[in-house]
């Protein structure tokens, strides 16, 4: 066999090579509509998150900021459902719309409660957006063998996250047959 | 004590908790049974009733929970708390509950989730809005693919399996790893059947921990492979391309060494694939093509490979099966020294077909200069391909047989090495080579001239010469 150059890890991929170039959203009474624009400027097609796996809202400076990352989540649950994927191509830009809830719903601490007590965000009064994106230079396949937990595996995957913030957004006009 | 559904009262009106959603699941769990039924709330919590009339597994189990005072729940009078949900809810560190679907937690107990239990009840959550109309699909036990969908009473009546070793203090290891149910989920995976049993649709496979989305776009590539012999062959389950899943999950990534290959493989793959997909989207006619000249003689060469190496056909049979499948491929002689010599780069492709041309320098910039792809693509098609020639020169089939099987010895012996081999203590070492003599080397003389570039690439010192030499991969008498 004729001994040829390794080029595998010689791609001109660095942290930048993804980035969120606009991300904003609008409330359509239903749910937050989050747009996130991805732009690749490398040339290799990139593959990034495509599911919040996250919400977290700041009620003081109303900031939503949502993660497409799994590095937060935990190893428990009934299944691990995966999350999504888009890939976006060399010198392209790909658009990943997010379907949020209007509120949070989360227990509230405590301890000897005859029954959780439940409180309620309403992230729909948001007025900004914070946006993490995880994304690698190849799709995810998971270990076969099995040695680490399919989420672990998720975050090595990783090679990078893309970030950005945005604003709040008047809906679009609806449209009128 | 017994069976509640938090009614929330604070939030009520809001839309955050649905009890009614959960009690009309747990009527089907008892098998639309008229003795299942409330008492008004009290505070935020309602009492669940039931006197059992119809049979089965799960009214049986429904009726346990229900109708039993559990001694490992020192609380009382509250045992089980269910909160049917949607996905909007949260953990406290922002964490979706629609990554999992449902989740029940021990009295007390804060996941690493950050999902919280602040009573002394075992508390099921779990997603009624199936996160958010995508739908949670599983693994199905006779299709193998993540197609299974999980209507809201089978996913509460998972949880309730968890509540019930709970309440029972009978709970199991939950240690996992990759998409392995842990004991305690394998557990209620198999009572989850029960439920589908009932409900007379298809069984999860109770080894699998792992779910995506219905809907709603690209999956989480679980099940999918190789993107250009997907679109090429139109299925993501095609022959072809579950020939090549099961090399890469069964076969190459299941050692050290092959998983090392294989990323490095799947990084060079990536960096031209994606591009002849651009391709083929653009030039239909092109779809065809590939499927026909590059993906179909692979997944052949694969398999005859893979009857030589791992099942131990003999020269005879690996070339009775070409002439079987050659016959199907119906490669002329022409059509496989072009495509050869294109794969290859020893020639001009003919300008007949633009896309081709296209084709042909995407594959000489970004696929020839991989020595993963060159090995595990290029090669391993062109053997077929030569084949394919000397079927037109006469070769009779155990002709043929001898030639490939010295070909496919050949190039098993030129494997690239990656950098995993240095990485190796002796004993693992002592796996590997094991795994490819059973694997991949099938002849002595592979398994030497292999082990002397192997010895080389890793500078061997004299135990790991002698470890080699007694393994096969060396001559036992001397070093390279």
């Amino acid at each position: 066999m004729t001994t040829k150059k390794d080029t595998s890890h010689s791609a001109p991929i660095g942290p930048n090579s993804l980035q969120v170039k606009d991300v904003g959203f609008h409330d359509d009474g239903n749910n937050l509509i989050a747009e996130v624009r991805l732009h690749n400027s490398s040339p290799r097609t990139l593959h990034a998150y495509a599911t919040a796996r996250n919400i977290q809202y700041d009620a003081a400076t109303k900031t939503l900021k949502v993660l497409l990352s799994d590095r937060l989540t935990g190893e428990g649950g009934s299944m691990f459902i995966h999350p999504k994927f888009v890939p976006v191509d060399p010198g392209g830009e790909t658009v990943v719309n997010l379907q949020l809830p209007r509120f949070l719903t989360r227990i509230l601490p405590g301890t000897n409660l005859p029954a959780p007590k439940l409180e309620r965000l309403p992230i729909h009064e948001a007025t900004s957006i914070q946006i993490e994106v995880d994304w690698s230079d190849t799709p995810f396949y998971p270990d076969p063998r099995g040695q680490k937990h399919v989420r672990q595996q998720l975050v090595e995957w990783v090679k990078h996250t893309a970030r950005q913030q945005g604003r709040r957004r008047e809906a679009p006009p609806a449209k009128t047959s | 004590m017994g069976l509640f559904l938090l009614n929330d009262s604070d939030a009520s009106g809001t839309g955050g908790v649905f009890p009614m959603s959960a009690f009309a699941d747990l009527v089907q769990i008892s098998n639309m049974d008229g003795g299942i039924g409330q008492d008004p709330p009290v505070g935020d919590l309602i009492h669940i009733t039931y006197t059992q009339s119809q049979t089965g597994t799960c009214p049986n189990r429904l009726n346990t929970l229900v109708n039993t005072t559990f001694p490992a729940i020192p609380a009382d009078p509250v045992d089980i708390v269910i909160l049917a949900l949607d996905n909007s809810f949260v953990a406290s560190n922002g964490t979706l509950l629609g990554a999992f679907g449902g989740e029940t937690l021990n009295p007390g107990q804060t996941d690493s989730n950050g999902f919280t239990n602040p009573t002394n009840s075992a508390l099921v959550l779990y997603d009624t809005s199936q996160g958010g109309g995508a739908g949670y699909c599983l693994k199905g036990a006779v299709s193998g693919n993540y197609d299974l969908q999980t209507p809201n009473p089978v996913i509460l009546y998972h949880e309730l399996s968890h509540a019930f070793r709970i309440c029972t203090a009978s709970s199991l290891s939950l240690a996992a790893s990759g998409c392995t149910a842990s004991p305690e989920e394998a557990a209620a995976e198999v009572d989850e059947n029960d439920m589908r049993t009932q409900l007379g649709i298809p069984l999860r496979d109770t080894t699998d921990h792992c779910g995506q989305a219905c809907s709603g776009g690209a999956g989480p590539n679980t099940g999918s492979c190789c993107i250009v012999a997907t679109i090429a062959t139109g299925s993501p389950y095609s022959p072809e391309v579950n020939a090549l899943r099961q090399v890469r999950d069964s076969f190459l990534r299941r050692s050290e060494v092959g998983y090392s290959f294989f990323e490095h493989l799947h990084h060079d793959y990536y960096g031209f694939s994606p591009e002849v997909r651009r391709m083929m989207a653009v030039t239909p006619e092109l779809k065809k093509l590939i499927e026909t000249w590059f993906v179909r003689p692979l997944t052949a060469s694969l398999g005859l490979i893979r009857a030589w190496s791992l099942d131990g056909c003999d020269e005879n049979e690996i070339g009775k099966r070409f002439e079987q499948g050659a016959a199907e491929t119906n490669l002329s002689p022409e059509i496989a020294a072009l495509v050869r010599d294109m794969l290859q780069g020893r020639s001009e492709v003919p300008a007949f077909n633009s896309d081709l041309i296209e084709l042909a320098a995407l594959l000489q910039q970004r696929a020839q200069p991989s020595p993963y792809i060159e090995w595990g693509l290029i090669q391993t098609t062109c053997m077929y391909l030569d084949a394919c020639v000397w079927r037109s020169e006469g070769l009779s089939p155990s002709a043929l047989g001898e030639r490939l099987t010295a070909a496919f010895d050949a190039w098993a012996s030129a494997m690239p090495l990656t950098d995993a081999w240095h990485k190796l203590p002796r004993y693992s070492l002592n796996e590997e080579l094991a795994f490819l003599h059973r694997a991949l080397l099938r002849t002595q003389e592979s398994r030497l001239r292999f082990g002397q570039r192997l010895a080389i690439h890793i500078s061997a010192d004299d135990a790991t010469l002698k470890l080699m030499a007694e393994a096969g991969f060396l001559p036992l008498e001397r070093k390279p």
